[in-house]
């Protein structure tokens, strides 16, 4: 995993808390057992005796680590709301309940907070009332789902619409559109590469990546996040050395990385990736599950950011949850591939396909983007938006992680405890935000993280950066106030890449 | 030190050739020690030339070969559906009697059905932009889980956004490596997926025989002493279609809710609507809230398909105090009978299943089938494409299983009886079936110039 630099200070607070939570949590059970054990003595308790019991789901300490650390902090996270997942949310109320262990109650109350959690990169999630007519009409005359699978009676008229469109708009000749975009990845990688192909994947990439290369019979490898040097090493090593044990040359080699990495914010550097992937004749596969959208000028996702031809990647991959304000997920590619994947893909033999109301939103929301008179407002607002906040996050001394222009903003905040606090007092503020921990990140990166959307007004950022500066003033957070970097000079993506042009180790800028 | 070497001079004097051998000897034992060992078996690594040709010389196999034949053909029978899938659909512009949907409850044509679908999209708009986590728990995840656990008698429920999602997350947060599961051979492929990710040991019984099963935890009792099993069960056809309240395979068998672990089903079929459940105890949903890859990592359940299968729920619930013909488990028990009954003695092919359960599965019968599948294959879309073609057009699908089954089913026409079918559509149903099935093995197919004559569908290969 990326390292970010980290006092020695910081160090030492982070692992003191996770300390101090770990003793007290081992001395609380002591005690508990203590007693139980007392009690049984003076027959309080009776014992019933089986002769075979139920195997423990969990080792114990992640048994332990969930009561005594996850516990303390889950209010932070999985908040209900009640209200569209837009610019302004509802969020449902909980408090502990006193005199039981970690468990929650609703107050009956909701708090209207600004929404910086959902990926609502480009708005289309609006507020209650305000969605497309067009969207109603197709679930009055289909229904909410097709009751079939794809491959048998669920290949609806939407759907074949859908993937017309898909395909259009991220400029591949044909795609294919799923009911979930974790299946999509899950389910469609395990027929691109079969056995004896060589998967290489980033390190960071997402769950729905890592199952999908899990339950496909191909051979992974990893390489370290974004680090091209690695990458290049891998694909030399794996090509040079051949299959484990037998030798052989590999059937095909496929690279997989992200648009964006939702934890980092980070955008993954395409020219460099396309550069090697010629070289060494691999193929190449992006989940653009954040990027599709939310980045590049016509926002046509990774590809349209460095302005590089379509035709370089071989698949494209996205979900319409994020920026199309639906569900499911799309693969892209030339028409051989999806023809296999539309027959053989376990999605499209077993699994519901997608709902016609649902593919009517991303229609609506297609049309919209790709509108060649207002097409590209939101994507620009949305940039602006972005790269605004970000600048005063920076200003304000946070030690803000990723890109420029890319809309996921994570803010380093290390320790657990203090995270827990910075999070609930946003919240009392009304602001929402999302705070991610161990495991999804190293012990130590804990972080808030704010998704940008371009129904962001700007005092509506102005009321984050507000509530952020206040809440992290007071607890402490702005590490970098001292050694502030100017955040104008920060370049973006596009412009590392522009300056690499002339690199003769980057020589495919477009004919 | 000094001691030594006092010892080695007195010593010396006393037999010297005995002491100058013992050193000789001492020196010799260090320099084998001390020798690197010749291995001539160990290689040079390779220079960088090497390697650059060595990565020349590579090259890949293209990333997808064009369809064979016979898959265009598969491609080509899929059917396009412009319409509700209620009793009546639009296929491939024609209406025609809907067999192929799971619509068993027959509430795709109900309008309170749509109308609370509706209501949701004016209150949450459509997705739900993010996980569960990161704020896309809506109010109504937290009624419908509620509802759902209610329903099933158990203590929780949780929801996922796919059915396929369901089962295939649930088990590996149940099994993990060390862990062993056995497993019917004959389980639906997401049961199969979920196994094979668990990356538990998996033993598979044979279908449906208990005494295989037997065999398999008694020989596992020998090895394991301190523990019991945990069941699961997929219930994804079953919930909705058995039981008296159609509470699924443990009301059907009059057995407790409790005695069953974990339970999963699909929304997708009796519930018509998208997603999945697992319900259990608290325990076993808890894990999987932590854990399950399908509910941590995807974007949850738009609100729309929550609000449809509540509806569903309420229509059960209130099923529930119907007695009598009306009762939806009652008239699909009746229906499934009838049309069983009317089918009988249908040429050349055989009619699966239970005769109670809705759904029919038609094989071709020993004497009619064929060795090749594709084959097989072929005859029975002869008969589906016929059917839709015939005066009283029916909307058939043959079932569809990918190759990498455990145990691939044999070929079949699969038929969803609704509650929502009437007696009279169903007996002129089965009297176009056997018409067709006759004609077509009396006639027989030729399978040479098949490709004008036996696909009605092509036109619209993703037109």
């Amino acid at each position: 995993m990326t390292k970010y630099p980290i006092t020695f200070f910081n160090i030492v607070t982070v692992y003191m808390t996770y300390g101090v939570m770990i003793i007290f949590g081992y001395l609380e059970d002591l005690f508990e057992k203590v007693c139980a054990s007392f009690f049984s003595v003076l027959g309080l308790v009776k014992s019933g005796k089986k002769r075979k019991i139920l195997a423990p789901l969990t080792d114990s300490f992640q048994a332990f680590y969930v009561r005594k650390v996850y516990g303390r902090v889950h209010d932070i996270l999985n908040r209900p709301i009640s209200s569209s997942p837009a610019a302004w949310i509802d969020v449902l109320e909980r408090k502990f309940v006193p005199n039981k262990v970690n468990q929650l109650e609703f107050t009956g109350k909701t708090q209207k907070c600004l929404n910086m959690g959902s990926y609502n990169y480009l708005g289309f999630t609006v507020p209650s009332g305000f969605h497309d007519k067009k969207i109603v009409e197709t679930l009055e005359n289909y229904s909410p789902a097709m009751c079939s699978t794809r491959n048998e009676v669920g290949r609806s008229q939407k759907l074949i619409e859908l993937e017309k469109k898909v395909a259009e708009f991220v400029r591949k000749e044909d795609a294919i559109c799923f009911a979930m975009g974790f299946a999509t990845n899950s389910t469609s990688l395990p027929l691109i590469c079969g056995k004896e192909s060589l998967i290489i994947s980033d390190c960071l990439n997402h769950a729905s990546l890592v199952w999908g290369s899990r339950s496909s019979k191909a051979t992974v490898r990893v390489f370290q996040h974004n680090n091209m040097n690695h990458l290049e090493k891998v694909i030399r090593n794996a090509i040079v050395k051949g299959q484990p044990r037998t030798g052989r040359p590999w059937k095909k080699i496929m690279i997989v990385v992200e648009g964006i990495y939702s934890m980092e914010g980070e955008i993954v550097p395409l020219p460099e990736i396309i550069a090697l992937k010629k070289k060494y004749k691999c193929y190449l596969y992006i989940d653009e599950a954040h990027s599709i959208g939310a980045i590049g000028e016509s926002s046509r996702g990774v590809v349209d950011y460095y302005n590089l031809n379509p035709s370089d990647v071989d698949i494209l991959m996205g979900t319409f949850t994020k920026s199309f304000g639906s569900v499911g997920g799309y693969i892209a590619a030339d028409k051989d591939i999806i023809d296999t994947l539309r027959l053989k893909s376990y999605s499209s033999i077993y699994a519901d396909s997608l709902s016609p109301a649902c593919a009517e939103q991303i229609l609506v929301a297609l049309d919209s983007i790709m509108d060649k008179n207002v097409g590209n407002k939101r994507v620009k607002k949305l940039k602006e938006n972005s790269n605004y906040l970000r600048k005063s996050l920076i200003n304000k001394g946070f030690y803000t992680i990723g890109d420029m222009d890319s809309p996921v903003i994570p803010v380093l905040i290390y320790c657990p405890s203090v995270i827990a606090e910075f999070s609930r007092k946003c919240l009392a503020k009304g602001l929402a935000l999302v705070s991610v921990g161990f495991p999804a990140t190293n012990l130590v990166d804990t972080r808030i993280r704010l998704c940008v959307s371009s129904a962001h007004t700007k005092s509506d950022l102005d009321h984050a950066i507000n509530v952020m500066d206040k809440v992290g003033t007071k607890l402490m957070t702005r590490y970098k106030l001292k050694n502030k970097i100017n955040p104008d000079k920060i370049k973006t993506p596009f412009e590392k890449f522009s300056l690499l042009e002339n690199n003769p180790k980057i020589s495919i800028k477009q004919n | 030190m000094i001691y030594i070497v006092e010892f080695i001079v007195t010593a010396f004097r006393e037999s010297p050739y005995h002491v100058i051998t013992e050193i000789f000897f001492a020196v010799l034992l260090l320099v084998l020690l001390l020798q690197k060992a010749h291995n001539p078996t160990k290689e040079k690594p390779l220079t960088k030339k090497e390697e650059d040709e060595l990565i020349a010389e590579w090259e890949p196999e293209p990333l997808s070969r064009p369809l064979n034949e016979e898959e265009k053909w598969e491609l080509s029978t899929i059917p396009l559906i412009e319409s509700k899938p209620g009793i009546m659909v639009t296929m491939n512009g024609k209406k025609t009697l809907n067999f192929g949907s799971y619509n068993f409850l027959g509430v795709v044509d109900l309008p309170e059905f749509t109308e609370a679908a509706k209501k949701e999209i004016y209150k949450y708009g459509v997705g739900t932009c993010g996980p569960r986590g990161f704020y896309g728990t809506l109010q109504i995840h937290l009624d419908l889980e509620q509802r759902l656990a209610k329903f099933m008698g158990t203590p929780e429920a949780i929801l996922y956004a796919y059915g396929f999602a369901t089962i295939s997350s649930a088990i590996p947060t149940l099994a993990k490596r060390g862990d062993v599961i056995f497993c019917d051979e004959g389980v639906s492929f997401a049961v199969q997926t979920g196994v094979t990710l668990s990356r538990s040991k998996v033993y598979y019984f044979r279908h449906n025989d208990v005494d295989h099963l037997e065999e398999f935890l008694k020989l596992q009792d020998e090895i394991d002493q301190k523990y019991s099993c945990r069941l699961a069960i997929e219930e994804s056809l079953s919930l909705g279609v058995l039981g008296k309240t159609e509470r699924g395979i443990c009301e059907y068998y009059n057995i407790s809710r409790d005695a069953v672990e974990c339970t999963t089903s699909s929304l997708g079929n009796a519930f018509s609507s998208v997603g999945g459940f697992c319900c259990g105890s608290a325990i076993v949903v808890k894990q999987q809230t932590l854990l399950g890859a399908g509910y941590c990592f995807s974007a949850s359940l738009p609100a729309l398909l929550c609000g449809s299968s509540l509806k569903v729920l309420d229509i059960l619930e209130h099923n529930e105090k119907i007695e009598g013909p009306d009762n939806i488990f009652s008239k699909l028990k009746t229906l499934s009978l009838h049309f069983r009954a009317e089918l009988a003695g249908i040429h050349g092919l055989e009619v699966a299943g239970d005769p109670s359960v809705p759904l029919v599965h038609l094989r071709l019968n020993s004497k009619t089938s064929q060795k090749n599948r594709h084959k097989n294959e072929r005859i029975l879309q002869e008969i589906v494409n016929k059917c839709f073609e015939s005066e009283y057009p029916l909307g058939l699908t043959r079932a569809k299983y990918s190759e990498e089954e455990y145990l691939m089913p044999p070929p079949s026409i699969r038929i969803c009886i609704s509650a929502s079918h009437s007696k009279e559509q169903l007996t002129k149903a089965a009297q176009v079936l056997k018409k067709v099935a006759e004609s077509v093995f009396r006639d027989g197919i030729s399978f040479d110039n098949e490709l004008n004559s036996n696909e009605i569908n092509s036109n619209n290969l993703d037109n």
